[in-house]
């Protein structure tokens, strides 16, 4: 490692890179170093991997308290070396310690972070096209950034295509899901109202184990889609009728009990069929669930799990029942 | 006079009671009497409260644990003495204050909300000044006044006016009780009470002496008539037979 920083220890392996913990010599700070694997000969043949280049490229380029903040790039011969900030844990642990019980300003307060860092995201043409809980760090102040880059991308040219296999599923959006070529916002703001959901209900809402099957549970609980509801549904790639086998789809209300009227909005404009519909991150903070009590909470108030890190995440890992179900598909 | 007491019915909520459609009330422990009183369709549950953020959120801990540290509305159960379990509506504002709001009686089923000390007094006061007035009323038709006798009493065809007035009240009582409770209630009601007089002599504890006149109270604001002294009149008459 570089003289800058000396390493403390290990906190855990990803898909693509090895992450320590690190002391910033010259700050005294704590920081989180991202060391990119190089994998095989052939790999390496084309150089580092495209999410590392993908998350310099983006976040060297914006700076918002929301969003991790990508303070070093450390090129060592052969290896890279991406220094950000130090992040205590994330939403899914939060989610899933059950000590815990998120109360409706702890959810308001999340749900605006993670919004005003999308609406930045957003703002400037990127979308991060792989949002779930796992990708929300939280650290002890109780601020929540954005993070995990490797799929994000810009957004915005009209003549190009992009791929449709991106977001873990249980967060992916139907048109995704249909094989749409070319989306926009809606794809990140439907992950969102599925983060939030998973906080109020401390479970996934949508665990589809397959495509089709991850259709099939959206429609158990919003009904399904009309051609009046989105005229451009049926042109899309990989669009099937899906039949539901209850066609009266529970209220809303009635799955988020104690969910105010306001949320319940929200959530319901998050979840618009038609992306062309759905509201952005600049008219999700403006709706009435952020003007109603009980207001958000301070940050330091957020709950935080108690910690037991690196170990709890491979035993769940381990777990889960194979490591299909939340594994990211690349193109 | 009726019409005001109606809509008052339905605002008030001393004036309703709940029964949970989907649960047999013997098989209400102190367990899962919150289960049976927590439920969207009860309205005197909040569905806001702390107790709900908790089953919404699917988290597998004891309610009361979990309750203690959260701030905010939340029921609690009060005290069990089946069939009568009493929850108790509260705020915690933090892990050792807690303002309670109210509280509930859930007696064979039926929940009734506890009425506070002022609507007591109130319902009591007016209940004794009711009839009253109406004797007042009554008494000044009979008022005569002359300049040489002074002021004096004329009664004519007395028992007649007298016997009318009756009937009439007695309709008027009659007819509320039909609406407020069922004849099931009248009568277990009056059932449970005995039996929980004969299980628990007042001297024997203080916990149940401070039950006995509350729910005393809530029997009596079941059958609470437009006239109100009645039903006192009838739950102490029956108390007294029982006890010959």
């Amino acid at each position: 490692m570089n003289k800058r920083y000396e390493t403390i220890r290990h906190l855990g392996e990803g898909q693509f890179a090895n992450v320590y913990m690190a002391k910033d010599t010259e700050t005294g700070e704590t920081v989180a170093i991202k060391k990119i694997k190089l994998g095989s000969r052939d790999e390496a043949k084309d150089g580092i991997n495209r999410t590392a280049i993908r998350e310099i490229k983006l976040l060297k380029e914006i700076q918002h308290e929301n969003i991790i903040g990508l303070r070093d790039v450390i090129g060592h011969r052969t290896s890279i070396q991406l220094v950000f900030d130090f992040m205590e844990t994330d939403l899914e642990h939060v989610v899933q310690d059950q000590k815990i019980i998120l109360m409706p300003a702890h959810i308001k307060n999340i749900t605006m972070q993670t919004l005003l860092g999308l609406e930045f995201l957003h703002a400037h043409w990127i979308l991060h096209r792989d949002l779930k809980p796992n990708n929300l760090l939280m650290n002890t102040m109780g601020r929540v950034k954005l993070a995990d880059f490797g799929l994000a991308r810009f957004f915005g040219s009209p003549n190009r295509n992009y791929t449709h296999q991106v977001v873990t599923r249980w967060y992916r959006s139907p048109e995704l899901l249909y094989g749409a070529k070319s989306y926009g916002v809606g794809i990140d703001i439907w992950s969102v109202g599925c983060i939030l959901a998973e906080l109020l209900l401390r479970l996934p809402i949508f665990p589809g184990d397959s495509d089709i099957d991850q259709l099939v549970k959206i429609f158990n609980v919003l009904g399904c889609p009309t051609t009046e509801d989105w005229p451009t549904m049926t042109s899309l790639q990989s669009y099937i009728a899906v039949k539901t086998p209850n066609e009266e789809p529970p209220e809303l209300q009635f799955i988020f009990s104690a969910a105010g009227p306001e949320l319940i909005e929200l959530m319901k404009s998050m979840w618009t069929f038609d992306p062309a519909k759905r509201c952005t991150t600049t008219q999700a903070l403006q709706m009435d669930y952020f003007k109603v009590q009980p207001y958000c909470c301070l940050d330091e108030e957020l709950p935080h799990p108690n910690r037991q890190p690196a170990k709890r995440r491979k035993f769940e890992e381990k777990s889960e029942g194979g490591p299909g179900v939340r594994r990211l598909i690349f193109e | 006079m009726m019409n005001r007491m109606t809509t008052g019915k339905v605002e008030n909520p001393l004036h309703l009671s709940f029964r949970n459609p989907h649960w047999p009330p013997n098989m209400i422990t102190p367990d899962n009497v919150l289960d049976y009183f927590c439920i969207q369709a009860n309205h005197f549950y909040d569905m806001g409260s702390c107790n709900q953020q908790i089953r919404m959120q699917n988290i597998n801990r004891p309610v009361e644990e979990c309750l203690r540290t959260m701030a905010g509305i939340q029921y609690i159960l009060w005290h069990a003495q089946p069939p009568l379990y009493i929850i108790c509506k509260q705020r915690r504002n933090n892990i050792n204050n807690v303002t309670p709001l109210a509280y509930y009686y859930v007696i064979n089923g039926n929940i009734h909300q506890a009425p506070d000390m002022y609507s007591v007094v109130q319902s009591r006061l007016l209940g004794s000044l009711e009839p009253l007035r109406n004797a007042f009323q009554e008494v000044t038709n009979y008022l005569r006044y002359n300049t040489a006798k002074g002021y004096y009493w004329e009664f004519k065809g007395r028992p007649q006016v007298k016997r009318e007035k009756k009937e009439t009240e007695d309709d008027e009582e009659e007819k509320p009780i039909e609406e407020r409770s069922t004849n099931f209630q009248k009568t277990r009601t009056f059932m449970l009470l005995d039996q929980l007089l004969a299980e628990l002599p007042a001297d024997e504890a203080i916990e149940p002496l401070e039950l006995k006149p509350a729910t005393a109270t809530t029997s009596v604001k079941e059958k609470k008539a437009p006239v109100f002294a009645e039903p006192t009149g009838r739950g102490s008459g029956k108390s007294a037979a029982n006890h010959e």
